[in-house]
């Protein structure tokens, strides 16, 4: 190991060896090394059934998998859940909440989670800044699409993670949405938080990432900062098709 | 152990919040009083009518219909809440932040058994009350009944977490719970028909049925907590203490098995359905 895996390694927030998930015959995810640098945003790209979904679950500690290693934040989240998992923020593809708390409620039982005190003015400072001030008595499982992922970004964000795993964190924003999003996502990793976006709108991770990695058969195609992948002219949507 | 006790004591005050908000736990304790109120109302009516009423307890079966009431609530209640979870999503949700199978399945277990807890402490309370106006005499029964039902009900819980955590979704949970009890009830019907068949001949094949019948009911008995429950209350109303510390001693080993027995399943079939 040289100086600079070295460094990799101490500042890594997110490193996977050889990762690999199956489903019976299926290989879902293949042996995928990588490793995600604290403060970056990393594009997390990939085909439907790639394996994206599969390996952020194994990332987050809630899918086992068939063999590799994971370390998220210098721990692993499914033998040190707690300590790892509570520095972490989560969007998932499909955002849940409890069908009978209102989007405050749903924030204020996340905080209890997370214990956190002083958490009302973080969560009115989210709920105002992603266009949710006046619904936060409404039923969050009431919201429209968009405004539950809003809402998820805003739990997501309430224990002011270290980490951000975003899967899809835009789907269903109107060009509104998707900039209070981008702004506020910019902002956060300014501050420091990591990010891992997993996203169909590739204009988006263009826009926002610093290095993508594009997930092909459950192995990484193509890897590196989006400015050396793409060639002139292109777009990271042609580099997309021509990984994939 | 402190974050595993932290995540399940608010997951467990969450779904009390929302068990007490419910109609169900209402609903459960005014038809255990209404059961209440038609058997001291037999009574009652053998008293007006100057007929001879021996009882050693006017208010144990009362409690022991409602609590068994208020169990049968909360098997369907926990047998579905895992599923029910899985469906909507937020059972991933949860475990993405700090919580794991333990501190999870230890949450519903508490909230259920809290729920219990305060059903059949309404239920006592109400009982001394009609003990009060009635003139029955509450004995020390009625409240070894109640120490009994909440381990007892803690089984029940355990039992439909643990059905709750082997399924994917609410009806199969249900269809689950309800296969069981349909076996259990099956086994009783069976063992009693034949019991009560006299065979003269030593070589006839329902010998070896009505053996092999109160042999299975024999088992069921000691694994279903509804059985417990009666045996200890049984226990406890003919004064062998020995029976009803027995009883209890079992209802809580059934808590510590299931739990544990759910736990190892969530983990191994995972979040989602």
């Amino acid at each position: 190991m040289d100086d600079d895996d070295l460094r990799d390694v101490a500042s890594a927030v997110i490193r996977a060896e050889s990762l690999t998930r199956r489903y019976g015959v299926l290989t879902a995810v293949d042996g995928l090394d990588l490793t995600i640098q604290r403060g970056e945003i990393y594009g997390f790209l990939g085909p439907n059934g790639a394996g994206k979904t599969s390996t952020i679950r194994m990332l987050l500690g809630i899918l086992r998998p068939t063999a590799g290693t994971v370390e998220v934040l210098g721990g692993s989240p499914s033998a040190d859940p707690f300590r790892v998992k509570r520095r972490v923020g989560v969007v998932a593809e499909q955002p849940a909440f409890y069908d009978d708390l209102s989007a405050w409620e749903s924030l204020a039982f996340h905080a209890a989670l997370y214990r956190l005190t002083g958490w009302d003015a973080r969560a009115a400072a989210l709920i105002e800044r992603l266009g949710l001030a006046g619904f936060e008595r409404l039923r969050a499982v009431d919201y429209s699409r968009g405004m539950r992922q809003k809402l998820a970004l805003a739990r997501a964000l309430l224990h002011r993670p270290e980490l951000l795993v975003l899967d899809e964190p835009v789907s269903g924003l109107d060009p509104h949405g998707i900039r209070q999003v981008r702004e506020l996502l910019l902002e956060e990793n300014a501050a420091g938080v990591s990010i891992v976006l997993s996203s169909h709108i590739l204009s988006e991770v263009e826009r926002t990432a610093h290095r993508v990695g594009i997930l092909s058969a459950g192995r990484l195609a193509v890897e590196g900062p989006v400015s050396s992948l793409l060639r002139p002219g292109e777009t990271l949507e042609d580099v997309f098709v021509r990984a994939t | 152990m402190r974050d595993r006790l932290h995540a399940a004591r608010t997951i467990a005050a969450r779904d009390l919040l929302g068990l007490a908000a419910s109609p169900a736990p209402y609903v459960v304790l005014a038809l255990g009083m209404l059961a209440t109120l038609v058997i001291l109302r037999g009574h009652l009516d053998v008293v007006a009518r100057g007929q001879i009423l021996l009882l050693a307890d006017a208010f144990t079966l009362p409690y022991f219909i409602t609590a068994t009431i208020a169990m049968l609530f909360l098997a369907i209640s926990s047998a579905t809440a895992v599923a029910r979870e899985r469906d909507q999503g937020t059972l991933e949700t949860l475990f993405h932040g700090p919580v794991d199978a333990p501190s999870y399945l230890a949450g519903k277990e508490l909230a259920q058994v809290g729920a219990f807890a305060a059903i059949g402490l309404a239920a006592a309370l109400l009982l001394v009350a009609y003990g009060g106006l009635t003139g029955f005499r509450v004995t020390g029964v009625l409240a070894l009944a109640v120490l009994l039902s909440i381990p007892a009900a803690g089984a029940v819980v355990a039992l439909g977490l643990f059905l709750s955590t082997a399924t994917g979704s609410v009806r199969a949970a249900l269809a689950l719970l309800v296969a069981v009890t349909a076996l259990l009830l099956a086994t009783r019907v069976a063992a009693d028909l034949l019991g009560g068949i006299v065979v003269a001949n030593n070589q006839s094949p329902l010998l070896f049925a009505r053996d092999l019948f109160l042999i299975l009911d024999a088992i069921a008995a000691r694994l279903s907590p509804f059985s417990l429950f009666q045996d200890g209350v049984d226990a406890a109303s003919r004064g062998e203490y020995v029976g009803y510390l027995t009883a209890m001693g079992v209802a809580m080993l059934h808590v510590v098995a299931l739990m544990w027995a759910a736990i190892r399943l969530l983990d191994a079939r995972g979040l989602r359905g």
